[in-house]
Order: structure tokens, then C-alpha cells, then sequence
């Protein structure tokens, strides 16, 4: 009964290789873009709110500490990018910043980061069987303790959208009304990297049809 | 949860254990097809990954009373997805991830046909509880629903005799639908299963 018990048991451990069988396999399987709508009671449907401004330049978030602040992204792409997608939904640009502090609607800040996030295992080694004679240091089994680090290294992009009227008002808050973001894996060649940074932008406004004039 | 140990339990307790045919335990390789919302919703991909213990013991003539213990692993790759979130504030675009992990553990009551030590086909119902561990994964984010549920399972099956007077090949059908309370949708799924039965001597 029990040798039987043992081959059956031995099947099924050999049909089931876990809980979790699928999951990402290329770099892009980790790409996610979210979009939030930070103010739940602000009217995007406004219809007086057509204009915006976009701050010239992408500010980097990444901490110096922690990773390399040289992102060398192509920033002037993804501020067009921006820039296209807005166009298309309807509002015209008020490039000059002194213009845009009394009639912008909007202002729209971008910024990115990339974070290496390290991630250590440690074995602790292992010098034989407590009570079995003949072993321990010097002897047949010695396995010393091991550190091992890895480095999963992300990137995201951010788009806020500000509601440049309350900004006016000076009240203690920023009035971030909406904020894409973009994240994924800061790995593969520097086009790779911009194209999918440039995917995700897109993809924020396809996946707010709310902000359309 | 108590209440459905209990009653199997007691169950077991109440069998005046014959060494008969009927008195066994099985295992077998199980395989599922979701249905229903649990389908449309979620998952559509068949599973084959699963497993079954079952142990019954004969009570009367033809009629067994027994318990069950199983575990179905659900998955499926979604490409491009866009879903809102909760309150409907946050929306989530990527490739998505569906996993679904359940246990049933049930008593159970079956009636059989057919002449002893004979191909013996059977019918019966399982009742009693599943917990199921659903995860969803984007990108690097991941949203997890578990719940215990009540489970209910009919079910159909033939044990077919082997060389050996205590082995029987086995197979059966049944459908399984978990009551959820933590998702929207019912986990329903129909199980085909093929093993061995092992009688108790």
C-alpha cells in the first residue's frame, strides 16, 4: 500500500509545478501604464479649459544616492510626444511661460526616474551534520556562506497634469488633477527604452478619453 | 469552516467500514474547463494543472460517505489590457497575468451501480467549502482576492477493475461551482478527472 501511496504521490508532483505556471518573459511584459484621477471632483469636461503649458524641461526624479541621475533618455522626444498628444485631444498651446501664468488652463510638468531596486540572498554555509563524527571544518562537507545581490533596475516617466487656475491661488496643495505614469524594466538598448517610454505616453491619453475637447 | 469538518467527520465516523469494493481512496490527475462568468470574466483557458485525493467508505449496499481534497490551478496571459480600478480613479493598461489556485475540501455522498467487484459506475454530490487564492499581475503590481467559499460539486464517475483485486482505474466528471463573496463572479468550472482507486483492507 505504501509503495503505491509513494508512486502516485511521485506522479502528481511531477504534474504539478506550481501555483504559478505563466509569466512575463520579455522586458516589455513588465511595461504598465496608469493613469489617476488625483482631484475626483474636478470638471475635465469644462468647456472653457482649452489651453496648456509644457514646462520646457523633464526633471529627474532618480535619488543620486541610489542610481545614476545620467537617464540619457530622449527628452526631447517624450516632451513632444506630450505635446502631440495633447494637440490631438483638442487644446492649443501657450508656449511662452509669461503668457501661460495668466491664461493657461492647464501646465503640464514631465518627469522620470530610474531606481535600482537591490536585492540580497544569503546562505549562511553549512559545515556538516550536528552528531555525524568525521565531519565539520576542514572535513569532506564544507559549503561556505554566500552572498548573492541582484539588481532589478526600473524606469518610469510621469506626466502631471496641473490645474494652472487653482495653482494661481496659491493654496498649500499642487492641483494635480491627473498623473500618467509609465513604468516598465530600465533594460535594453537606448531606443528600446525610448520607443517604450513613447508607447506608454501614448497610451496614457488613449486610456483617458475624459480629457478630450 | 468548523461546521464542514465536523460534518465529515462525523460522516467517517458513522460508516461501519466494510471490506468491500467500494471502500477507497483515489487519486487522480484533474483537468478543468472554466464556465459561466468565470469564463467570460476572468479565465477561459482550460487548466491542466490539478490533482484530487478522495477517501469514501461504505455506510450500506451501493452508498458511500467520504470526503474530498483537491487543487485546481487556474492561468492565462492577457495582452494589452486596460482595466479601471476600484473607485474607477485609477486605470491600469499592460500585459496581465490571471492566476487562480483552488482547494476544495468537501464531504461527499455517492451511490453506485453495477455488480461488486464489477465496473461500477457512480453518481453523487460533494459539499463543503474551497479556498481559492486569486492574483491578477501587471507590470509590477499585483492585486490578490482570497476567500473561502461554499463548494458544491455533482458528479458522475465509473471505476473500471484492473489485474489486481484492489485496484481500479477511475474516472469522472463533475462540476464545480464556489460561492465568492470577495469577486464579482463564481468560480464554476467543469473538472474531468482520470487515476487510480486504491481499496482499504
Amino acid at each position: 500500500m505504501l509503495k503505491k501511496l509513494i508512486q502516485s504521490s511521485s506522479l502528481i508532483a511531477l504534474l504539478l509545478m506550481g501555483c504559478y505556471p505563466i509569466g512575463p518573459e520579455f522586458v516589455e511584459d513588465y511595461d504598465a501604464t496608469y493613469t489617476i484621477l488625483n482631484d475626483v471632483n474636478f470638471d475635465f469636461a469644462d468647456p472653457t479649459r482649452q489651453t496648456y503649458h509644457l514646462a520646457d524641461t523633464v526633471i529627474v526624479l532618480t535619488d543620486p544616492n541610489t542610481s545614476p541621475t545620467d537617464i540619457q533618455i530622449n527628452q526631447a522626444a517624450i516632451l513632444a510626444r506630450v505635446r502631440t498628444n495633447m494637440n490631438q485631444l483638442g487644446y492649443t498651446e501657450i508656449p511662452d511661460i509669461d503668457d501661460a501664468i495668466d491664461d493657461a488652463d492647464y501646465l503640464i510638468l514631465v518627469s522620470v526616474n530610474r531606481s535600482d531596486n537591490y536585492f540580497y540572498t544569503w546562505w549562511p554555509g553549512w559545515v556538516g551534520w550536528p552528531g555525524w563524527p568525521g565531519w565539520g571544518w576542514g572535513g569532506c562537507c564544507f559549503f561556505p556562506p554566500t552572498v548573492t545581490s541582484t539588481n532589478i533596475r526600473t524606469g518610469a516617466i510621469l506626466v502631471d497634469l496641473i490645474d494652472a487656475r487653482a495653482l494661481k491661488l496659491r493654496r498649500n496643495e499642487l492641483p494635480e488633477v491627473w498623473i500618467g505614469l509609465g513604468e516598465g524594466l530600465f533594460r535594453g538598448s537606448q531606443q528600446n527604452i525610448n520607443n517604450r517610454a513613447l508607447e506608454s505616453i501614448d497610451q496614457m491619453f488613449r486610456q483617458s478619453p475624459y480629457l478630450k475637447r | 469552516m468548523r461546521n464542514y469538518i465536523c460534518i465529515a467527520l462525523l460522516l467517517v465516523c458513522a460508516a461501519s467500514v466494510k471490506a468491500q469494493d467500494l471502500s477507497a481512496f483515489r487519486l487522480t490527475y484533474d483537468m478543468a474547463i472554466p464556465t459561466g462568468q468565470f469564463n467570460s470574466d476572468y479565465i477561459n483557458k482550460t487548466s491542466w494543472r490539478g490533482i484530487g485525493f478522495d477517501s469514501r467508505w461504505e455506510v450500506k449496499t451501493n452508498v458511500t460517505v467520504g470526503f474530498n481534497l483537491g487543487w485546481q490551478v487556474f492561468s492565462q496571459r492577457f495582452d494589452d489590457v486596460t482595466e479601471v480600478l476600484g473607485s474607477g480613479r485609477t486605470t491600469v493598461n499592460g500585459t496581465q497575468f490571471r492566476f487562480v489556485n483552488t482547494f476544495p475540501m468537501q464531504a461527499n455522498v455517492h451511490y453506485y451501480f453495477g455488480e461488486e467487484y464489477g465496473v461500477r459506475p457512480w453518481a453523487g454530490l460533494a459539499l463543503g467549502t474551497a479556498y481559492s487564492d486569486q492574483r491578477t499581475q501587471v507590470g509590477f503590481s499585483e492585486i490578490q482576492a482570497t476567500s473561502w467559499s461554499f463548494a458544491l460539486t455533482p458528479q458522475v464517475g465509473i471505476d473500471v477493475p484492473l489485474n489486481s483485486d484492489d485496484l481500479s482505474f477511475t474516472v469522472n466528471m463533475r462540476y464545480n461551482q464556489f460561492f465568492q463573496n470577495t469577486v464579482s463572479f463564481d468560480y464554476s468550472f467543469l473538472v474531468f478527472s482520470a487515476g487510480f482507486k486504491f481499496l482499504y483492507h
